[in-house]
């Protein structure tokens, strides 16, 4: 057996902390039960054969992790928030390029067609969005404002993170959890009669 | 050169094989590796034996305890619980009735072609 040096034990840490990041779907108390056995685990092997080989000995940290997913979740699939995270991204650029689409063009449709003065508004309610051009006597657009509606993007984001992410995915290890949680309590409430 | 033990091959017989070195003496991760590859599997990784040992601990098989270790941090040992014995009893069986079938055919002579089929069309 030997001393790990600074090195090794910031060897361990990286392959430990990368693991972590994998798995950071799962609850915080698993990934910390996860974490403080990996690191025991790695110490003690690279006491014996060196800190490189013991990461070496892991494999792939990500197929690593893709196995502790699959024994958490029973080998059914589980989400995935960063996919979600993704898709949330890209719904949330859409939206701000329909809302700039929509005003533009209603801009350009409207000074297209020698409008009498007045206020002109759009309203897009499926994308939150409503603009209004007030067209002076001379006929020139001279004011264009316009109202986003927060809640409307909000949703829009909300519903691709949860259809991005999966998010359906952890109803059945909720129901696992709970039916685990109701059979100890029967176990105890059988032990203590 | 012992021959290479193909890891699908072991992946089904890996929790009966953890269970009953589990039920002989409790052990922590690295050292049921250690154990195993003692035991003449001296291809096997921590990374596969690792999320075995979660897999088990989330299906009931093991109860694990934190001993504190004087060279680092507190090891995680595993034990088999009731449940863990039944799997360990069933497993043994399982594996006793599928090498009662397959060692004998796969320990006969290997001719060096095939014979012709008993039908000719």
């Amino acid at each position: 057996m030997s001393a790990l040096t600074f090195i090794d034990r910031l060897r361990i840490e990286r392959a430990v902390w990368t693991v972590d990041a994998y798995i950071s779907i799962l609850p915080m108390r698993r990934q910390r039960e996860i974490r403080r056995e990996l690191r025991a685990n790695l110490r003690a092997s690279a006491a014996q054969v060196g800190a490189k080989a013991a990461i070496r000995n892991l494999g792939s940290l990500r197929r690593l992790s893709y196995e502790y997913l699959s024994a958490e979740y029973r080998g059914r699939p589980w989400p995935t928030p960063l996919k979600g995270l993704g898709w949330a991204v890209v719904v949330e650029v859409l939206l701000v390029l329909a809302w700039t689409l929509t005003l533009s063009a209603f801009h350009d449709g409207l000074a297209a067609t020698n409008p009498e003065p007045g206020r002109y508004t759009v309203e897009r309610p499926l994308i939150g969005f409503v603009s209004e051009v007030t067209v002076d006597s001379a006929g020139d657009l001279t004011e264009v404002a316009f109202l986003v509606s927060i809640p409307v993007a909000l949703a829009w984001v909300l519903v691709a993170f949860v259809v991005g992410s999966r998010l359906w995915r952890v109803i059945p290890r909720w129901r696992d959890r709970l039916r685990e949680r109701r059979a100890q309590r029967e176990a105890g409430a059988v032990a203590d009669a | 050169m012992p021959p290479f033990l193909d890891p699908q091959l072991l992946k089904g017989v890996l929790p009966p094989l953890l269970l009953a070195l589990l039920a002989e003496r409790e052990s922590y991760g690295y050292e049921l590796v250690q154990r195993l590859r003692e035991a003449g599997l001296t291809g096997m990784s921590e990374g596969t034996v690792y999320p075995a040992l979660a897999r088990m601990e989330r299906e009931s098989w093991i109860q694990a305890r934190l001993v504190p270790s004087r060279s680092g941090p507190a090891r995680k040992y595993y034990r088999p619980t009731a449940a863990g014995y039944a799997a360990l009893r069933d497993g043994a069986a399982a594996w006793q009735t599928l090498a009662a079938v397959v060692t004998p055919i796969l320990a006969r002579p290997i001719p060096s072609q095939p014979a012709p089929p008993t039908e000719e069309v």
